[in-house]
């Protein structure tokens, strides 16, 4: 409740799990606007990286104005990682977009990481008053950026 | 204080001053350790300079054997001459262990006298500490006479170690980052335990990330040679569904198919190996349909070393070691310097 006294407790919100993008065009017309993508990849999986790869280049340069959110998960295990963090960060740094390391396991770390979404979800659909996408995405994404060149 | 040039002092009147543009080496490189994710080198150069390998008759007695490896901080005092007061110490404390009662299980004997040598020619700079040899052995009564049986050995190495590293330790340090253990876990734990009590470290388990196992297997599939016969095997983990798929090469095609990526005599870049991996995962899918690249890689095995993700190691050939070892001392180093994590530790 805000100021307002308007209730944004009760906005719906729709989540649409999809494998890889783009999305398929049959349902164009009926599908609903989207405002925020979560690209979900996995430190053990190199496969889920290249295909959010080749995904992104699917996505509206609009979008890239804080509403695409990068997710890691599996940083904890050393033994089966595939990819290093730094190869993901650099990912997110060059679609200027915040990476989250995440840990789906436990259920509180997903409720933790849920309700971290869902604000970034209210922000990007212009639910919340005075903050936008774009001014949120620049307060998550630390100052200093990845080297460009891997030396 | 930066000294400012005149331009420069120009500006200051004006408010407005320019420090040092230049950042010293130490600066940055300190900047780099607390960036939160160090990414590894890109490229790796490939060991030219066989390693003096003095002994031949240690050495081997390295090979052929399963080693279960661990990550050591820097020791505190450590002497080189004083390894006999070493292993007399060290057969007291697990004297003292057994009398405790700690390590009680059937059928395993527990030694009762250590041994401290130094393993020389085990390093590939002069900047190296020398390596070093443990043995616990158990006197049994043989048909004739006391028989030693060696119970328990490990050694500590550094090959080939980041200079800048090593140089800035204060003196009374000697940094031996890799620890190899063969023999009973107890028997480890014990050392372990002392080593870290008398020396002021800390040990920890190593485990190898599927990515340097990836590395390994380019690494080694470079140095094939004719006296090697044994089949290069790679094994992928699928957690969820609990299956091991296990894919075995004829070490001339592994060769043939790095030979015609590789190109740089001197030095493998990382580009090299994923292409390497990828190809493999490519053949894999055309004739099986299953997409390697979602899985881990967990095993790698050549004729030259076997790697496990879980930190075990198998050394087979005495020529190659030095295409092995500074590949684990740099992971090593990697460790200490920029993820001080605190892994499972020894005990």
């Amino acid at each position: 409740m805000d100021g307002n006294n308007n209730d944004y407790s009760a906005f719906l919100s729709v989540f649409h799990l999809a494998k890889r993008l783009p999305l398929p065009a049959e349902n164009e017309h009926s599908r609903p606007r989207i405002d925020l993508i979560v690209f979900l990849m996995d430190l053990r999986n190199q496969h889920s990286v290249e295909t959010v790869k080749a995904s992104l280049a699917y996505v509206d340069v609009n979008y890239f104005l804080g509403k695409v959110c990068f997710l890691a998960v599996g940083g904890r295990a050393v033994k089966h990682q595939s990819i290093e963090m730094y190869t993901l960060k650099q990912l997110a740094d060059s679609y200027s977009s915040p990476l989250i390391p995440a840990e789906l396991e436990s259920a509180e770390r997903r409720s933790a990481i849920a309700q971290r979404l869902i604000q970034i979800l209210k922000v990007a659909a212009g639910l919340v008053p005075g903050v936008s996408a774009l001014a949120l995405s620049s307060l998550i994404t630390p100052s200093f950026k990845t080297e460009t060149q891997r030396c | 204080m930066e000294h400012l040039t005149p331009a420069k002092a120009g500006m200051a009147r004006l408010g407005v001053c320019f420090a040092n543009a230049d950042a010293s080496p130490v600066v940055l490189r300190t900047v780099k350790r607390h960036t939160p994710f160090h990414h590894s080198s890109a490229r790796r150069k490939i060991p030219r300079t066989n390693l003096p390998v003095g002994n031949a008759e240690q050495i081997a007695v390295l090979l052929q054997k399963q080693w279960h490896l661990y990550h050591v901080t820097p020791l505190y005092r450590f002497s080189y001459s004083m390894l006999k007061k070493y292993s007399n110490e060290l057969s007291v404390f697990i004297a003292t262990e057994k009398k405790k009662g700690m390590a009680i299980e059937g059928g395993i004997e527990l030694g009762n006298e250590a041994k401290f040598s130094m393993l020389s020619g085990l390093r590939a700079t002069e900047n190296d500490p020398e390596a070093v040899f443990i043995q616990i052995m158990a006197k049994t009564a043989a048909h004739q006479g006391v028989d030693k049986k060696v119970v328990w050995s490990g050694w500590m190495c550094c090959v080939d170690g980041d200079f800048s590293f090593l140089e800035s330790l204060p003196v009374e340090f000697i940094c031996l980052p890799l620890l190899f253990a063969n023999g009973p876990d107890i028997v480890t734990t014990m050392v372990g335990e002392w080593l870290q009590k008398t020396f002021d470290c800390y040990i920890s388990a190593f485990p190898i990330s599927s990515e340097n196992l990836t590395w390994m297997a380019a690494m080694w599939a470079n140095c094939f040679s004719d006296s090697v016969h044994r089949m290069m095997e790679l094994e992928w983990s699928v957690p969820p569904v609990q299956l091991t798929i296990s894919l075995s090469i004829h070490p001339e095609d592994a060769k043939a198919l790095w030979d015609s990526i590789h190109t740089n005599e001197d030095e493998i870049t990382i580009e090299e190996v994923e292409l390497f991996m990828s190809s493999l995962h490519s053949h894999f899918y055309r004739h099986f349909g299953v997409r390697l690249a979602a899985t881990q890689l967990v095993h790698v095995s050549t004729g030259i070393a076997s790697a496990h993700c879980d930190g075990k190691l198998m050394l087979f050939n005495c020529k190659h070691i030095d295409h092995v070892l500074p590949f684990l001392t740099e992971l090593a180093f990697h460790q200490i310097q920029y993820q001080p994590r605190l892994c499972s530790s020894i005990d």
